[in-house]
């Protein structure tokens, strides 16, 4: 065989597409053909050009895309495609069924359908938003220092840490839906501190801190319990705040987008906009759904961390009209 | 769930077929990241990736009761990947949208570059990306699925029905026109 003839199995070699007795001939004639080195080596260097190009493009699945496949489907239950099918069982009232629907929701609307359905699902919501600002303010803001977070945020040697937020930062949430401001939780100081007077059905919060110096990152997460009557929802939100600030995770939401603008930031995601506004004593949030600015409801959020004695207490409400 | 790692995929696409959605959830965290990655090297923008990939683990729900496995799960799942996207393509003609390869791919993540880094990624995946687009379209679909999705050429073969000969063929010949046109962009040696 001439070299012409190789250059093809040269191919399937790369892959290991051939049989073994084929690939042992190939080896033979690569140990003596210097040109047909050179084309396996041109072959391999081409291939991996390729896969560094695939490299730097989002090729996983964005969050949460398992629970917007189950909610398509379900909503597909709902219009009788499931039982047309034959595929056993409808499940159109079932819990799962509209936890997956409210999964695929836009995030504002989320807020509003969750508040209509349940305060607590809606508070819920609103506190996994309201900590993952705080978290990012607090992280982000030079001044001041947060005296326990930060201390913990900046450690040189990476590693865990877990702080009750309870004993870390002040604030206070609150959602506007038609004119009807509900507040979701206060704050109030406490004798040696600080601490969140939070109605009886959020329960164990936890703030975990995880600095990963590998990705030059640290991860911030904010877990809470919401209860109804018998009914607990454990729930999650994981905010990743790279050195950068871009390419964060917010509460299932992917960031595509950060944006800082003096004392405000910006944040896009794919379905819905949010931007948060900082100062030394509070921050708000406001966000809508699609890219045209549209705002489909308000929320606010005040919070301060445990501050120097001159800020303890200081913490001020802004807001922001839809 | 709790066991699911123990499970085969043929075990649980019986489980699906049984009504078990635990069992379908399983399944799409196992394969989601493969299949929207091979809606993106195809050349999916990442919204139209979800939606494909969407359909794709649907239309395996429902075909759940009549599937039979006589080769690989990964084997069914890119054979219903493949038929999406060629439909989507289709679609993409009749409608006079544009469904050219996104060769941006590439809403690129931000991380922690250097902006030199950056831009010479981005450089590295516009040139790859275009020359990738100019591919015909079963040639760069049988190189993404031996490069990108990392099959086997039997594999393939039967997702695309065709012989093993013909995949072989395909992505020599792939890989020549990638080269060609790489080394016209001066991202390669020239290619004789």
């Amino acid at each position: 065989m001439n070299c012409e003839e190789y250059a093809e199995d040269l191919t399937a070699y790369i892959h290991a597409g051939l049989d073994e007795s084929r690939a042992a001939e190939v080896e033979r004639h690569l140990a003596e053909c210097p040109e047909c080195r050179a084309e396996l080596a041109a072959q391999r260097a081409c291939l991996a050009l390729l896969r560094q190009s695939w490299a730097g493009a989002q090729s996983g699945a964005p969050a949460g895309f398992a629970g917007r496949v189950l909610g398509r489907l379900h909503e597909e239950d709902v219009d009788g495609l499931d039982e047309a099918q034959g595929v056993a069982g409808r499940r159109e009232g079932s819990a799962s069924a509209r936890h997956y629907r409210q999964l695929q929701l836009p995030l504002a609307r989320r807020v509003g359908e969750g508040l209509r359905r349940s305060p607590y699902l809606a508070a819920s919501l609103i506190l996994h938003a309201a900590a993952a600002m705080i978290i990012i303010a607090l992280l982000i803001r030079p001044e001041p220092q947060p005296a326990v977070i930060t201390t913990t945020a900046i450690e040189p040697e990476g590693g865990t840490y877990t702080q009750d937020i309870r004993q870390s930062v002040v604030m206070s949430a609150w959602l506007e839906r038609r004119g009807r401001p509900s507040v979701l939780l206060r704050a109030a100081p406490v004798e040696g501190g600080v601490a969140l007077d939070i109605p009886q059905f959020v329960e164990n919060q936890a703030l975990t801190l995880v600095d990963d110096p590998e990705l030059g990152c640290i991860k911030a997460y904010y877990s809470a319990e919401a209860v109804s009557g018998q009914t607990v929802q454990a729930q999650r939100s994981v905010v990743t705040v790279p050195a950068r600030l871009a390419g964060l995770r917010f509460g299932g939401e992917t960031l595509l987008r950060a944006i800082e603008l003096g004392d405000r930031l910006e944040f896009w995601t794919e379905r819905g906009w949010l931007e948060l506004t900082a100062n030394a004593t509070g921050m708000a949030l406001r966000g809508g759904q699609g890219g045209d600015g549209s705002t489909a409801y308000r929320a606010g959020v005040t919070g301060a961390a445990i501050l120097p004695e001159r800020r303890r207490g200081a913490a001020q409400t802004r807001e922001f009209s839809a | 769930m709790a066991d699911g790692a123990d499970i085969t995929d043929q075990e649980l696409m019986q489980r699906v077929a049984g009504g078990d959605e635990l069992a379908f959830e399983e399944l799409i965290r196992r394969f989601q990241d493969q299949i929207f990655g091979f809606f993106r090297r195809n050349g999916a923008g990442v919204q139209d990736a979800e939606d494909l990939a969407q359909e794709v683990f649907i239309k395996i729900y429902r075909s759940s009761g009549s599937y039979v496995p006589t080769a690989s799960f990964a084997t069914f799942a890119y054979t219903v990947a493949r038929n999406c996207w060629i439909d989507f393509i289709r679609r993409s003609k009749r409608r006079g949208t544009s469904c050219e390869f996104d060769e941006t791919l590439l809403v690129v993540e931000e991380n922690c570059d250097s902006p030199g880094d950056r831009m010479r990624r981005q450089e590295l995946e516009r040139e790859v990306g275009a020359a990738l687009a100019r591919l015909p379209e079963k040639q760069r679909q049988t190189l993404i699925l031996a490069e990108g999705q990392g099959l086997k050429y039997q594999e393939i073969a039967r997702i695309m029905d065709i012989p093993v000969g013909t995949v072989k063929s395909r992505i020599f010949s792939a890989i020549k026109t990638l080269r060609e046109s790489l080394a016209r962009r001066g991202m390669m040696p020239p290619y004789e």
